[in-house]
């Protein structure tokens, strides 16, 4: 009876047993078809995301603005994708999908980052979620980024007139080849071909009246030239003419209320021009009296050096006085020019006009800083501006660097930033190669940059030969 | 006597599931067998579609924001199409290949040419795969649709 008993329960053993594998192989089998089912699914799926991503980029060439960040179906209508705003999802067979546009955040080192960055404006996150139903259900999400690099514009200053369209302050624009311009630093002279020693450049540089230290008659005087040299200093000549005596400085001697003086104007070199071996003073003069005037010119250089001149009456006389043993052998700082005359009370008073006056030789003297302030760029609607980038030639000491201001007025305001997004002078686009503009400030219909020159030493300028900015409409 | 019964017994409720397990993954293994051929020449075609769009430099047929059953890239040099058999047909050049096998048969297949870029239009694919074998007395098959862009 044992024995038999134990029969049957071994049999019920054994069918236990035999259930467990039978479940373990059933399991088994079930998840390898899971596995199976879900791979097929997630290809098609995949192939459905796909369809939305490559219809974004029709998009995306033909118009970046209809990219707005909303939950959308895209689909076709009469032959063209269009983006329908939805709360739900389109359907396919088993499978439903939609997708989602929103704004991208980048980093200071521009990556892209899903939190704490700055809004890109050119540059969108696409989300594209499947999910399907079935035995096996289940969903994926594509995220993709679609960056407006299509069709961007370039807005490029490198002609003179882009530049003077600009604000300058203590840089100058040259032009050595044809109407190619380059912004320097003022000051300085030209080396070479003495043809190249523009008037304008020179003047425009400036040469200003200085009365401190005058008695109170030469100070009367000296106003009065400040008033026409502050408005007459500059010729703008640009043919090399000059255009007469509304156009130049009126100088006038005036004899001293006792006894015998030397009446005197001081021409101080103001903007250093050509402050380190300068060679030679250039200038016009003309001499209004019916009789001849004899008068002195004074260069100081911590020393003096004094020369005569002769002007014959009614006429315009060229002056050309050479200092090139003490300019280039002694490499002397020119400091100012006199025009003096030693005159009793009762001399009548000497006047004369000077134009076009240059100084030419040197090669230092060139301001520290600099700034060109471009003309507005009109985008025509609000734009995405992407990047800075330059070419110029930066000699030892010196360095170029930008900011960028957006403005929705053309008249501003214009607050100018830098890659950190601050208005620091210190704070600039500086890699000739190109730069991203600051995400903070990038986007609005008018645009102006900030170009800053500097020389430490003053030996060398750097040299801005032209501008390009990047932008998306 | 009766323990012989009770063998008898459990042994047929074992064959029976034996049976029921064996037939079970039988039908399993036909579907997917079918299955696997339908997706199989299914993304075999999407894929050779999408390499070959994104390398396009000019869309002939259908004409932009068109559609229909024949697709003609690179002023002709390229064309899909289907045979009476139900077989994608791509030539190219002078080459003919055929992009589905005999295990299935492609049906409803359409192309679409879209806008509104007109120099990026999107090209559209959309098909049915069939398979030619029955499965638990049923046919299978399975739609499929992509998209490309043209670079």
């Amino acid at each position: 009876m044992k024995k038999n008993g134990f029969a049957l329960v071994e049999i019920l053993v054994c069918m236990a047993v035999f259930s467990i594998v039978i479940f373990a192989v059933t399991r088994l089998f079930w998840v390898s078809q899971e596995a199976a089912s879900l791979g097929k699914e997630k290809l098609k799926a995949s192939g459905l995301a796909l369809e939305y991503q490559e219809g974004l980029k029709n998009l995306q060439r033909s118009n970046w603005n209809l990219l707005v960040n909303g939950r959308y179906l895209l689909q076709d209508t009469a032959g063209d994708l269009a983006l329908i705003p939805t709360e739900g999802a389109e359907t396919l067979g088993r499978f439903s999908r939609y997708l989602t546009i929103g704004t991208a955040l980048r980093d200071s080192s521009g990556n892209i980052v899903s939190s704490g960055g700055v809004p890109d404006q050119s540059t969108k996150k696409i989300t594209v979620n499947i999910s399907w139903e079935g035995v096996h259900p289940g969903q994926m999400t594509y995220v993709s980024y679609l960056t407006r690099y299509f069709e961007n514009f370039a807005w490029i200053q490198t002609m003179v007139n882009d530049f003077n369209a600009g604000e300058m302050d203590m840089v100058k624009i040259v032009s050595p080849v044809m109407e190619n311009g380059e912004v320097q630093l003022k000051g300085g002279c030209f080396t070479g071909d003495p043809e190249s020693l523009i008037y304008d450049d020179q003047l425009r540089n400036g040469w200003r009246v200085n009365c401190n230290g005058l008695s109170s008659l030469q100070w009367l005087i000296c106003k009065i030239i400040q008033f026409f040299s502050n408005s007459t200093i500059v010729t703008n000549s640009t043919e090399y003419t000059y255009s007469g005596s509304s156009n130049s400085i009126k100088i006038t001697l005036r004899p001293p209320g006792s006894g015998t003086a030397w009446s005197w104007v001081k021409i101080y070199n103001y903007d250093k021009v050509c402050t380190i071996g300068f060679r030679n003073l250039h200038f016009y003069a003309y001499n209004p009296s019916s009789s001849e005037i004899r008068i002195w010119v004074t260069a100081v250089y911590g020393q003096w050096d004094r020369r005569e001149i002769i002007l014959a009456p009614n006429t315009w006389t060229e002056l050309s006085l050479d200092y090139e043993q003490i300019g280039e052998d002694y490499e002397k700082t020119l400091d100012s020019i006199y025009f003096s005359k030693q005159m009793s009370v009762s001399s009548p008073n000497v006047i004369f006009y000077i134009d076009q006056a240059e100084l030419t030789g040197g090669v230092g003297g060139y301001f520290s800083s600099g700034t060109l302030a471009s003309s507005v760029l009109d985008t025509g609607k609000s734009s995405a501006f992407n990047r800075i980038s330059f070419t110029g030639s930066l000699p030892a000491n010196t360095m170029i660097g930008f900011q960028a201001a957006v403005s929705n007025s053309p008249t501003g305001p214009w607050l100018f930033y830098g890659p950190g997004g601050t208005s620091s002078e210190t704070d600039l686009y500086s890699v000739a190669e190109g730069q991203g503009l600051w995400l903070g400030a990038n986007q609005g219909r008018y645009f102006r940059y900030k170009a800053l020159l500097k020389s430490t030493d003053g030996e060398n300028t750097p040299i801005l030969k032209d501008v390009t900015i990047n932008y998306s409409p | 006597m009766v323990e012989l019964i009770i063998y008898c017994g459990l042994l047929s409720i074992i064959l029976s599931i034996l049976y029921l397990f064996y037939a079970q993954i039988a039908n399993q293994r036909i579907l997917q067998v079918t299955e696997t051929d339908i997706y199989t020449n299914g993304y075999k075609i999407l894929l050779d579609f999408q390499k070959t769009v994104r390398k396009t430099s000019s869309v002939g047929i259908p004409s932009f924001r068109g559609m229909g059953n024949i697709l003609s890239l690179d002023n002709g040099n390229i064309t899909y199409h289907l045979d009476e058999q139900g077989r994608i047909i791509k030539t190219e050049g002078l080459e003919t290949n055929i992009l589905s096998d005999q295990k299935i048969v492609i049906e409803d297949l359409v192309f679409s040419n879209l806008g509104p870029s007109v120099s990026n239009p999107t090209i559209k694919i959309s098909f049915t795969v069939k398979g030619v074998h029955l499965v638990g007395g049923w046919e299978r098959e399975e739609s499929f649709q992509t998209a490309v862009t043209k670079r």
